[in-house]
């Protein structure tokens, strides 16, 4: 099979989707999986959780997702600190999907911001014990620097407040973060409708990282179609190259042969 | 430091019976007491709780178990144990 014309590329390995997906808040399992394939996403992030001990047989989520069809990105959500963040990690890469994670040290429950210096030691730890790490960070350049400099295999810049479906609040930052980086920019938290995977996707972030702007969405089936052709749209834009911003109008039809 | 190849208490080992009587003793089980069979193993603990075919991952007193020493692995009383597994969340 051919690879993709336009690839992400990903720690070495191609894609043909610039779409992540999250696993959380649906309904059920059956919505999960029909959620992600309607967004084409090839990556799927999981959370790291104690089996339920008086009930170990109900329905597991990798029953829904085969892990030969999807690459699973285990997550640290819900970590508040490096250390506990390195153990999910570890934890998640011993259950058997590989070693690639998604780094989460958060550092407050009400905005779910990162904790900087959480997430450049737990990092450092990571890479170090061979991880592929994928850290989510502010939209800082400096700190997306630092962990590039670390060797995470991608930075992950918040466009908002995770859960907030505000979009790209800086755009500015994320653009600095792109001139800067060697290394994948995917947008990771924030997105709330497909206009602004567009806009991720067009800036030239290399991809997009969402859950409950598809989980919440009143139809999230549709919704993840959405976003699918959303961060489509957004990528064939960035690789067109955009026409200039003007003040002023310029016609579109030849003032040539006019009858006045 | 790791409990790799770890032969202590093999005694009770896949739930057989050591003798008539079986000693207990307490684990905890993410983070709820859990009362089982003096030596039993990470692998009988996983079997007794049917997650010999899941992928799950196996903490003891925060050692991460590899899944081809779980037989080799004996618990002791008031042994910290944790199983985990993949679940549904994002960011």
């Amino acid at each position: 099979m051919p690879g993709p014309k336009d690839p992400f590329v990903l720690a070495g390995k191609e894609y043909h989707s610039r779409l992540i997906v999250g696993t959380g808040k649906y309904k059920d399992f059956a919505e999960t999986k029909q959620a992600i394939e309607a967004s084409g996403a090839e990556i799927v992030t999981v959370a790291v959780r104690r089996v339920n001990i008086t009930d170990p047989n109900q329905e597991n989520l990798l029953d829904y997702i085969d892990p030969k069809r999807y690459t699973i990105l285990p997550n640290t959500a819900g970590c508040y600190n490096a250390a506990d963040a390195v153990r999910t990690c570890r934890l998640a890469r011993e259950a058997g999907v590989g070693n690639m994670v998604k780094l989460e040290v958060i550092g407050d429950d009400k905005t779910l911001f990162p904790d900087i210096p959480g997430t450049l030691e737990a990092a450092k730890t990571l890479v170090d014990e061979g991880f592929i790490v994928l850290p989510y960070i502010h939209d800082d350049p400096i700190s997306c620097q630092k962990l590039e400099d670390m060797g995470c295999a991608a930075v992950m810049p918040l466009a908002a407040p995770i859960g907030s479906g505000l979009g790209i609040r800086n755009p500015y930052n994320i653009r600095i973060i792109l001139e800067h980086s060697s290394v994948p920019v995917i947008v990771d938290a924030g997105v709330g409708t497909a206009s602004d995977a567009a806009v991720a996707l067009e800036m030239g972030c290399d991809a997009v990282l969402m859950n409950t702007a598809i989980a919440a969405a009143k139809d999230p089936i549709l919704m993840a179609d959405a976003m699918r052709q959303g961060v489509e749209a957004g990528r064939k834009a960035y690789l067109a190259g955009r026409m200039g911003k003007k003040l002023y109008a310029t016609a579109s039809s030849p003032l040539d042969g006019m009858i006045a | 430091m790791g409990r790799q190849g770890n032969t202590r208490s093999l005694l009770g080992c896949k739930g057989k019976p050591v003798g008539i009587w079986w000693a207990a003793m307490t684990l905890r089980l993410n983070g709820d007491v859990r009362e089982c069979r003096e030596g039993t193993t990470v692998a009988a603990l996983v079997e007794e709780l049917g997650l010999g075919n899941k992928r799950i991952a196996v903490e003891v007193n925060r050692d991460i178990i590899p899944r081809d020493e779980y037989a080799n692995c004996g618990l002791q009383q008031d042994d910290e144990v944790e199983i985990v597994h993949f679940v549904g969340g994002g960011r």
